[in-house]
């Protein structure tokens, strides 16, 4: 099973023609690996080459990329991987998620699986080691994610396969629909569920029995070990960081600063936040412990158990879910929020999509734009929780007035007009993320700026260094020279740039290796030494902190050129109406305004050598990253490259 | 033998992520293959239950310096235990009187994890808003 000469990757791309039921065993590139490490880095690449800009996201000739990295299927993975297309916006749409599958896939001796072409029927494809084959899926279509993976892996006749699937809301097209991985890890954010929906692939399923080889093993236990010691219960867990990390008890924190988006972010802070607590969901649903491969934070991720009340018998897990379906919607009916994250999981939805379009729909309503005749008679009062499942699942089959929802906050504004643009909170059509914009400036500026669309896991943690972990002269070292005063300072444009810059690069490069944004905390999310040396352990192949950012902007760079060939501009990277004109008095900020928003793009964008009139990054800085070629295409296309 | 120590295994606690799975691969054969492992970790997934089943025959290299095996050393969960049956008899019942009165959260494992942990901020604390 093993590949000669690959430690770490296991040096194969799977390419699958689903318009010719075809199956192709590819090596995979010895130079995208140095160049790109994997995983995004290499998903990236592999769009940028393959999806130009007259290729439709709905043609047969866009591909569909799983990406796992070298380091998936050790501990420091995390079960991570990374999925990429170009989605229905004609952006790069990319997302990752955890679980187990990228290990198993890993295990069956397979780097990436790259889906091309268009299925007539519904299929899956079912890889078992050596064995790949593409499998009648007409039984499954139509199916929730839960009964998908109960019906294959009794159809396979083995409980331990690790599947993942889009569900009804995906085949329904709605708007940013989700893959899901083992039952609750989803994928969101850009909506490669469609995609995958066009392509009538309903589930890729995978079984492995080989194993990830070390270059050096004994070096690699030794930094595992010492990771592990750093992030041992004793030594940094406490009932605040355990809950912090689980979600909801941010509420608390947040709420007092004004992060916390509420009632379509009208306000931002909720007055029942008790309610929706974390306090609350630890002490009444929390049933057990959950962990994706490989992870050694206890308190990650957690199962919830209903067990009384109107919700009860509502069960899943995840995390991070309830600050934004609460307050946003005005909701204090914790069981229902729960019932809706795990109805959001069997169906398939984005839970950011449901709840900035029902939350829209509700201001719409409070504001008399819609009435009951629109509604379907649904009552859209802030705080209906009732009503807010119900529309969940009229979003997800596309009945009713659902269906205007499905097709995003853009789409559905457009439709209904009456000024509803002005507080339709979307950038690049995508639904907005509840990243405190007007409070955090570094946030609004990684919002406004992300390739995929607003995500937070692009530049998140959104902080400058705690001098505690790592010390300034060391960083000096390493060319760092990010003005700490100016970029601690959450509300002042200046210095957010640079910062930015470092933050999006370390991320690109270390969700290329992959791992999980969990663990790059405290010392650990700016010693990219520590990722280096555990990447060269595990690879052989020499990696140092200058590297890793090299790569990093190397992915940033490709990321934008792909915008730019699609038609993205400076223009596109904006934040939404209501963050620049509304400031929030009562605690003490303003409206990001557009002069401000634009002074911290000049700076960004001439941190990275970007053009300051359209964003184009520069020859200089492609030359610089040895991407020559990208400058070809691009002048093939018409753009001018300066 | 009754004081002969052992893997023994609090299902409870479990997180299902096969560190302890992965780790005894890796002692075995110096690469991480979970099917090659002497511990399988059962996943119920629609219940989010967990149970690690550990048939070890003890051939492994052991941690000198705490004297436990790896597997057990990077179980983070206190699932995993090394003790003699007796002592293992205690633990659960510590557990089970534990968790009657507090969250489960307060007690993950106390042999482990003694509750409360450090006041926060602390040294280390991460950054985080």
């Amino acid at each position: 099973m093993m590949s000669e000469g690959w430690y770490g990757w296991k040096g194969k791309i799977l390419r699958v023609d689903l318009s010719k039921s075809k199956i192709v065993k590819q090596e995979l590139p010895k130079e995208y690996c140095r160049d790109f490490i994997g995983c995004r880095g290499i998903n990236s690449k592999i769009l940028y080459d393959e999806v130009g800009p007259n290729v439709h996201p709905k043609d047969p000739d866009n591909v569909l990329i799983w990406g796992t990295g070298p380091l998936d299927g050790t501990p420091i993975g995390m079960g991570r991987f990374s999925v990429t297309t170009k989605g229905l916006r004609n952006s790069i749409a990319e997302g990752g998620l955890g679980g187990f599958f990228s290990p198993e896939l890993k295990f069956a001796g397979y780097d990436f699986i790259v889906v091309k072409g268009k299925s007539e029927k519904p299929v899956y494809l079912w890889i078992d080691d050596d064995n790949v084959e593409i499998r009648d899926a007409a039984n499954l279509w139509g199916k929730t994610t839960w009964e998908t993976d109960r019906i294959i892996k009794e159809e396979i006749g083995d409980p331990d396969i690790q599947i993942c699937y889009i569900g009804p809301a995906a085949e329904n097209m709605v708007h940013s629909a989700p893959l899901i991985s083992g039952l609750t890890h989803s994928g969101c954010r850009s909506g490669f569920g469609e995609i995958m929906a066009d392509k009538k692939l309903k589930a890729v399923a995978v079984r492995g029995s080989g194993g990830v080889e070390l270059a050096q093993p004994e070096r690699f236990m030794g930094l595992l070990e010492e990771l592990y010691e750093y992030f041992k219960p004793e030594n940094v867990m406490d009932p605040w960081y355990l809950t912090y990390l689980t979600g909801p008890p941010h509420n608390f924190i947040g709420n007092d600063l004004g992060n916390i988006p509420t009632r379509n972010a009208q306000q931002m802070g909720f007055e029942n936040v008790k309610d929706v607590s974390g306090e609350k969901y630890f002490e009444k649903y929390y049933a057990r412990r959950r962990a994706c491969f490989g992870c050694f934070l206890v308190g990650q991720s957690s199962w919830y158990e209903v067990t009384d009340g109107k919700y009860s018998g509502t069960c899943g897990g995840g995390l991070w879910n309830t600050i934004g379906w609460g307050p946003l919607m005005g909701i204090t009916n914790l069981p229902a929020i729960l019932k809706a994250v795990t109805l959001c999981n069997q169906l398939g939805l984005d839970w950011f999509l449901v709840c900035y379009s029902i939350a829209w729909a509700m201001e719409c309503y409070e504001k008399g734009i819609i009435t009951k005749k629109e509604t379907d008679g649904l009552d859209l009062v802030f705080g209906n929780h009732e009503a807010m499942l119900i529309l969940l699942r009229k979003i997800a089959y596309r009945e009713g007035f659902g269906n205007i929802l499905a097709d995003g906050v853009d789409a559905a504004a457009k439709k209904i007009g009456k000024q509803s643009e002005q507080f339709a909170l979307t950038i690049k059509g995508q639904e907005c993320e509840i990243m405190p914009q007007r409070n955090l400036y570094v946030c609004a500026l990684g919002l406004a700026t992300s390739e995929t669309g607003p995500d937070h896991t692009r530049w998140y943690p959104p902080y400058a260094i705690n001098p505690a972990t790592f010390p300034i002269e060391k960083l000096k070292e390493v060319g760092w020279n990010i003005d700490l005063d100016k970029a601690y300072q959450s509300r002042l444009p200046e210095g957010k740039g640079r910062l930015l810059k470092w933050l999006t690069d370390s991320r690109a490069s270390l969700e290329s290796m992959p791992t999980c944004l969990s663990i790059w905390r405290g010392k650990y999310h700016v010693d990219l030494n520590y990722w280096a040396n555990i990447l060269t352990a595990g690879t052989g192949i020499d990696f140092t902190y200058q590297k890793l950012l090299t790569i990093g902007d190397r992915i940033m760079n490709i990321e934008r050129s792909f915008n730019i060939r699609e038609g993205f501009r400076r223009k596109d990277d904006t934040i939404p109406m209501r963050m620049q004109t509304e400031g929030q008095p009562q605690y003490h900020y303003g409206p990001l305004t557009p002069e401000k928003l634009n002074y911290m793009l000049d700076e960004y964008y001439s941190e990275r050598e970007w053009d300051l009139k359209t964003s184009i990054p520069t020859r200089k800085k492609l030359e610089e990253l040895s991407l020559e070629y990208v400058i070809e295409d691009l002048i093939k296309h018409d753009i001018e490259v300066t | 033998m009754k004081n002969q120590k052992k893997i023994h295994v609090i299902e409870d606690l479990c997180t299902g992520c096969r560190m302890c799975q992965l780790i005894c691969s890796y002692e075995h054969f110096r690469a991480f293959n979970p099917k090659k492992s002497k511990i399988n970790v059962v996943h119920v997934d629609e219940q989010g239950i967990y149970m690690p089943i550990v048939d070890c025959d003890f051939e492994c290299k052991f941690n000198v310096e705490n004297e436990v095996p790896k597997c057990v050393q990077f179980c983070n969960t206190g699932a995993l235990i090394y003790s003699t049956s007796e002592e293992a008899a205690e633990m659960k019942r510590e557990l089970v009187r534990k968790r009657a009165v507090q969250p489960l959260f307060k007690v993950i494992a106390p042999w482990k994890w003694p509750f409360p942990w450090k006041p926060w901020p602390f040294e280390g604390a991460n950054d985080d808003e």
